[in-house]
């Protein structure tokens, strides 16, 4: 069997679910998103398509990412982080990302995220923070 | 087994995004033998997952091919060597650079985490050929031998 009969009917068979939960809420314009599981190349497409879904769909000024439950991201998940700050910044929103695991965490600084968004330890200090934001763009 | 090489592991699978987390799984389970610490590991995991997420993005544009990730244990330092017979690089040095991507979701961060988190990396790249990506991990903490 060549490589391409072989991956053909691997590409046929049944696919194993992705590795990771989406959890989806809003409060106060901010799209909250609870992931958990593993954040790379097979399960950033979902997240990014949740992001824009649910953006394109309400008038949501920003986004919380909680990462808590997030047990590994490469560059492919921080690609999604960093698309999103794009799309929101643009109208003036903010990426805020909740609880990162350590090595996590590690890996995002490493990538310069904390330099776009910030870091904090509960959902409810990410929306303080968002609410803080949209009070001084509009003072 | 090779000259000078105490332990073995070789994968062969296709170039599906669903490949790269086995692929990290593996790579870890093997290294666990050398006493990584737990951050360590986590290193090695981003790692391997930059280099099979490279050749699964970018080596095969037309169709699936094969990824082959061999992991050799020598004196104390970890060999991962992760191959592709794909279409290859044409400037290794310009895709190592952090700021390069040829897929702008992903920011060229691959091989910045790869350098960041291996001691050594090497990327060997034939247009038409393939890519070799060569990395070596030595546990900072020498093993407690009791």
């Amino acid at each position: 069997m060549g490589i391409h009969t072989s991956l053909e009917t691997l590409m046929k068979g049944e696919r194993r679910d992705p590795v990771m939960e989406i959890e989806q809420a809003v409060a106060n314009r901010a799209l909250i998103l609870r992931l958990s599981g593993e954040l790379d190349l097979k399960t950033a497409p979902s997240f990014k398509e949740t992001v824009l879904q649910a953006l394109g769909a309400a008038r949501l000024h920003d986004l919380v990412v909680n990462l808590s439950a997030v047990t590994f991201v490469d560059s492919s998940g921080i690609g999604v982080l960093l698309g999103s700050y794009k799309e929101l910044q643009r109208g003036g929103g903010q990426v805020v990302l909740v609880a990162p695991q350590p090595h996590v965490r590690t890996v995002l600084e490493l990538a310069g995220l904390a330099r776009l968004m910030p870091f904090v330890t509960t959902e409810a200090e990410a929306l303080e923070l968002v609410a803080a934001g949209r009070r001084q763009a509009n003072a | 087994m090779p000259d000078g090489v105490d332990n073995i592991m070789e994968l062969r699978f296709p170039s599906l995004a669903e490949n790269v987390g086995m692929a990290r799984v593996a790579v870890a389970a093997f290294a666990s033998q050398l006493g990584f610490t737990v951050p360590e590991v986590e290193e090695l995991r981003v790692a391997v997952s930059e280099a099979v997420s490279n050749a699964v993005i970018h080596a095969y544009p037309d169709e699936p091919g094969w990824v082959e990730v061999t992991c050799k244990l020598r004196e104390g330092t970890l060999l991962v060597t992760v191959r592709d017979y794909g279409c290859g690089i044409e400037d290794v040095e310009a895709a190592r650079r952090p700021a390069y991507s040829s897929d702008p979701e992903r920011m060229g961060l691959g091989f910045a985490f790869m350098d960041s988190f291996m001691d050594s990396v090497e990327v060997e790249s034939q247009v038409g050929k393939g890519t070799t990506v060569r990395m070596t991990k030595r546990p900072k903490r020498e093993p407690i031998r009791v």
